[in-house]
């Protein structure tokens, strides 16, 4: 116990002062008894002030509370103190006060303070609300005892019980805002352990609920032990970093986590540096506040009407798929789980099998990935849980992974959640220059793969090496369990492996320069590659810190977009196939009844990016069906089932109208075109390709309508159908028009971007026989097809078409009788 | 002393700053701006509409070097960040007449 202080000359309270704090601190750095620091600290606080009590108020009607921190008896080496005086308001009193107030000044004392009659603190409801909160803890040091004990067992708590539910709604209130404020996450990577999320103060204000309105269900995923040794390890490391710092210093800084890791004698692991080792178990600490201070807010979302997810209680939760269930109904119906639901589903998780492989757990998960509302908190939930650990082991080694860099504000798994919720954010997004990337967003199918790239796309952090490779490589792993479809997989690892690349370019390289752009675009597939990608850096970028992607970035993100996006699409047919261009890897894999010169010639003269764009496997047969063209088969067709589409593959010597003859018939049969491409090679032999869907009942076509679409393609083509007569009556039909909301369409014509041939990009709303009416006024004027493009985001159809009419590029003259025509056709 | 002030490209921000470390400058401020000089900005289509990028972006270099650095960082300035193509950007120079360190509160002694 330290020596009491006996003498009032105030040089020598100082040094008193003084001796009993540095003999506290050697005594904690010797043995490291937070409970004892706090309470010695706190004693010898409470007798200096006992002491200029006696000098000064001895007799008078005035009585001295420590309020706050102090109260509580949690005083930190250079923590404030916080004194309420309440006297009985004669003038006399008042004198004395103030003379204990300028020697507590002179001693030093960090001092927060106030002064008031009983009368007027009952009067005015205790002041501002920080006060009332600072009275919670308040406790009787020195003065008239009879008012303290008139205030702190009468008045205040009769005012409190009196005003509970009000206390408590306007403590959540401000707890939101200061998470609000620091951007709603605990995981910084320099944070403070006063007034952060998961910080000190979320302790405060969990334990004030709880004693507030003892009675209540709270969530339990940690326990009382749990919680109290978190609270312990947060004011350790606010004390050592206070006697380090010699101030009131609560920020965690680079160097102070550097001087406590050496300190604490943390150690590297196989995964983590001793800094990251330190960092993780402040991060797991300030997790277990951070739910303590929420789970018992949320547990009075009754008394708020906050109206929970409805989950039958009684049902045992027997599998992940119901588990998935239910975040997926949290997802829908816009409501969040209830503390009852988050402890059946965490009770329930343990018996599951620790490695999950369901391929119907991947239905689940595409559902829910998908860009809504709310998906960041459903994600985050299921993270906090461990729902998404367990569907993803992966994502253990960026748990609270801190990577110290110039830019990084937040841990590894933080930025990935937060990427999350930009691209949730850009569904509502308002200015203009996100409304942009917003369209982006509209415009793609594959939204949720975009999620699910961003979930991975900084696994690899933790390993040596470029991380994008090893994000690659471990995303694969979990990808294969699922059992994602190819196409699926391709897209999502695609991204993450690319998913420096943009950012890369846009701020390293100069995008005026064509050749950059063109070397950029030739790693990205498809446009709907690039839109993803754009997306993902768009999101990445803005993880990073708050205003990290400034308009100024964002700008030159678009402009990198833009241009890419010509290349991909009016620049598609610039490059054609020369023979140096089939590379050696194409050739190899060439299979043994193929013929590589033949194989050689069918691929020169088509666009360079078909080669980019299309998988082997596609390529080799394309130009299987090119070997069985003959005088008696002239027509190769052929109609194949995807998981989400239907393609259709046509190869054939060049002809008039051939394109308004597939698309007719395509039309004849209600299908509804995705995306394709037609061109046509040095021999004119033309390849078409189709992705397309069948609008009505459960989207399927059966084998034998299949085999009709295959055949009235080829009559068509051979010229023994007519197709304008097969249309007449569907013409007729409102719903061969138009299947949602109208838009106008707009046309575009450039004579720059190609040597030889006019190019027309047509943005239109989709309808099933657009394209048909298109090529049908394409044949009218005479006009041919060099190359076409077919894309749909969304309800709004995209086709680029490379023509010419007899040989020549067209005149602005021609393409404003065919603008005109298309216009009435499809307006 | 004197103040360099240079527009560049935003590619070429990174290779000037490499550039005039070998002539042991390491202090400057780096700042994402956005205007245009004689270039005015371009016109842009996608999805054939047209749209007009009047305030290109840009980096500003801000350095304070003494006298006798001053023709040697103009040097390496330029050729680092000149490509040949309108759009490569200014430096202007301008008189500076006193510096101080704030931590220490000292003046500048050139």
């Amino acid at each position: 116990m330290m020596k009491v202080m006996s003498r009032v000359s105030i040089p020598l309270l100082q040094e008193e002062y003084s001796q009993a704090r540095q003999e506290i601190s050697q005594s904690f750095l010797g043995e490291g008894n937070v409970a004892l620091t706090l309470e010695q600290l706190t004693l010898v606080t409470d007798q200096l002030i006992q002491k200029l009590v006696d000098k000064y108020l001895s007799g008078s009607s005035v009585c001295v509370l420590a309020v706050g921190g102090f109260g509580r008896s949690e005083m930190c080496p250079f923590s404030d103190v916080d004194l309420l005086f309440i006297y009985e308001g004669s003038q006399q009193s008042e004198k004395a006060v103030k003379a204990v107030l300028h020697d507590l000044w002179d001693l030093k004392l960090d001092l927060g303070h106030q002064v008031w009659t009983l009368n007027d603190l009952q009067k005015q409801n205790f002041g501002d609300f920080s006060l009332l909160l600072s009275i919670l803890d308040g406790r009787f040091i020195a003065g008239q005892k009879s008012l303290g004990e008139e205030l702190l067992e009468q008045i205040f708590p009769s005012y409190v019980r009196k005003h509970k539910t009000e206390i408590i709604q306007k403590l959540t209130e401000l707890t939101w805002e200061r998470h609000e404020f620091f951007g709603n996450t605990l995981y910084h990577l320099e944070p403070n352990l006063k007034t952060f999320p998961g910080s000190l103060r979320d302790h405060l204000v969990g334990t004030w609920i709880l004693r507030l309105e003892p009675n209540q269900n709270a969530f339990s995923l940690y326990s009382e032990d749990d919680v109290v040794k978190a609270q312990r390890f947060l004011i350790k490391l606010r004390i050592l970093l206070h006697w380090f710092s010699g101030k009131n210093q609560n920020e965690l800084t680079y160097r102070f986590q550097d001087e406590l890791t050496d300190y604490l004698e943390y150690r590297t692991t196989k995964d983590r540096s001793k800094v990251q080792s330190f960092m993780q178990e402040y991060f797991l600490n300030a997790r277990i506040i951070y739910r303590f201070c929420q789970n018992n807010i949320n547990s009075q979302q009754s008394n708020f009407s906050v109206k929970t997810l409805d989950v039958d209680a009684r049902k045992k939760i027997g599998n992940a798929v119901q588990v998935l269930n239910i975040f997926q109904r949290s997802l829908l119906e816009k409501l969040p789980l209830n503390n009852q639901t988050r402890n059946a589903i965490f009770r329930a998780l343990s018996s599951f099998k620790r490695t999950l492989s369901d391929g119907k757990i991947r239905g689940f998960l595409n559902e829910i990935f998908k860009p809504r509302p709310g998906l960041h908190d459903t994600l985050y939930e299921m993270y906090q849980l461990g729902v998404l650990e367990l569907l993803f082991p992966e994502l253990k080694s960026i748990k609270a992974l801190i990577i110290r860099d110039f830019y990084h504000r937040y841990t590894v798994d933080e930025h990935t959640f937060l990427a999350i919720k930009n691209i949730e954010d850009l569904l509502v997004a308002k200015d203009d220059s996100d409304v942009r990337f917003r369209t982006l967003l509209e415009g793609t199918q594959n939204s949720n793969l975009l999620i699910l790239a961003l979930l991975f796309h900084d696994v690899g952090k933790s390993r040596e090496g470029e991380h994008e490779k090893e994000s690659e490589r471990i995303a694969n792993q979990a990808l294969l369990r699922f059992k994602y479809e190819e196409h699926e997989k391709e897209i999502v690892l695609f991204l993450i492996r690319f998913h420096l690349k943009m950012s890369g370019v846009v701020f390293r390289r100069d995008l005026e320069d064509d050749q950059v752009v063109q070397e950029f675009v030739e790693e990205i597939p498809s446009v709907e590659h690039l839109r993803l990608l754009c997306l993902l850096t768009f999101a990445d970028i803005k993880a990073v810190a708050p205003g990290t992607l400034n308009e100024w970035k964002k700008d030159l993100l678009w402009q990198l977009y833009v241009s890419s996006y010509e290349k991909l699409t009016l620049g598609f047919g610039e490059e054609r196939i020369q023979e140096d261009d089939i590379g050696e890897k194409l050739l190899a894999k060439l299979p043994a009844d193929l013929k590589r010169d033949e194989f050689e010639s069918f691929l020169e003269g088509f666009p360079l990016r078909y080669l980019n764009s299309t998988s082997t496997d596609a390529i080799y047969h394309h130009y299987q069906l090119s070997t069985q063209l003959s005088q008696e088969v002239p027509v190769q067709v052929r109609v194949s089932s995807r998981k989400t589409h239907y393609e259709l593959c046509v190869v054939t010597p060049d002809r008039r109208q051939l394109f308004a003859k597939i698309s007719g018939v395509l039309a004849y049969f209600d299908m509804s075109v995705l995306r394709g491409f037609g061109f046509s090679n040095n021999q004119s032999i033309v390849l078409d390709l189709f992705h397309f869907s069948y609008p009505y009942g459960n989207s399927q076509l059966s084998v034998k309508r299949q085999k009709e679409l295959r055949d009235f393609i080829v009559e068509a083509i051979e010229g023994n159908l007519p197709v304008g007569k097969l249309l007449e009556g569907k013409e007729q039909s409102p719903i061969f028009r138009s299947l949602s909301p109208h838009f106008k369409p707009e046309i575009y014509f450039t004579n720059d971007q190609s040597d030889k041939y006019s190019i027309m990009e047509i943005m239109a709303q989709d309808s099933i026989g657009l394209l048909y009416r298109i090529g049908h006024e394409l044949v009218a004027l005479d006009c041919s097809i060099e190359l076409l493009l077919i894309s749909t985001e969304g309800n709004k159809a995209i086709d680029v078409f490379y023509l010419a009419y007899k040989g020549e590029k067209l005149s602005v003259q021609f393409q404003n009788q065919l603008s005109k025509r298309i216009i009435q056709s499809i307006g | 002393m004197k103040l360099i002030i240079a527009i560049v490209r935003p590619s070429k921000a990174e290779e000037i700053k490499d550039a005039l470390s070998q002539l042991n400058i390491a202090g400057m401020t780096l700042s994402e701006v956005r205007g245009h000089g004689r270039q005015k900005g371009h016109t842009a289509i996608y999805r054939g509409k047209e749209y007009s990028v009047s305030l290109l972006p840009k980096m500003k270099l801000e350095i304070v070097i003494p006298d006798d650095l001053v023709e040697e960082t103009i040097r390496v300035i330029i050729q680092t960040a000149r490509t040949g193509e309108i759009g490569d950007g200014r430096v202007f120079v301008l008189p500076v007449e006193e510096g101080y360190n704030i931590r220490t509160g000292e003046k500048d002694v050139t």
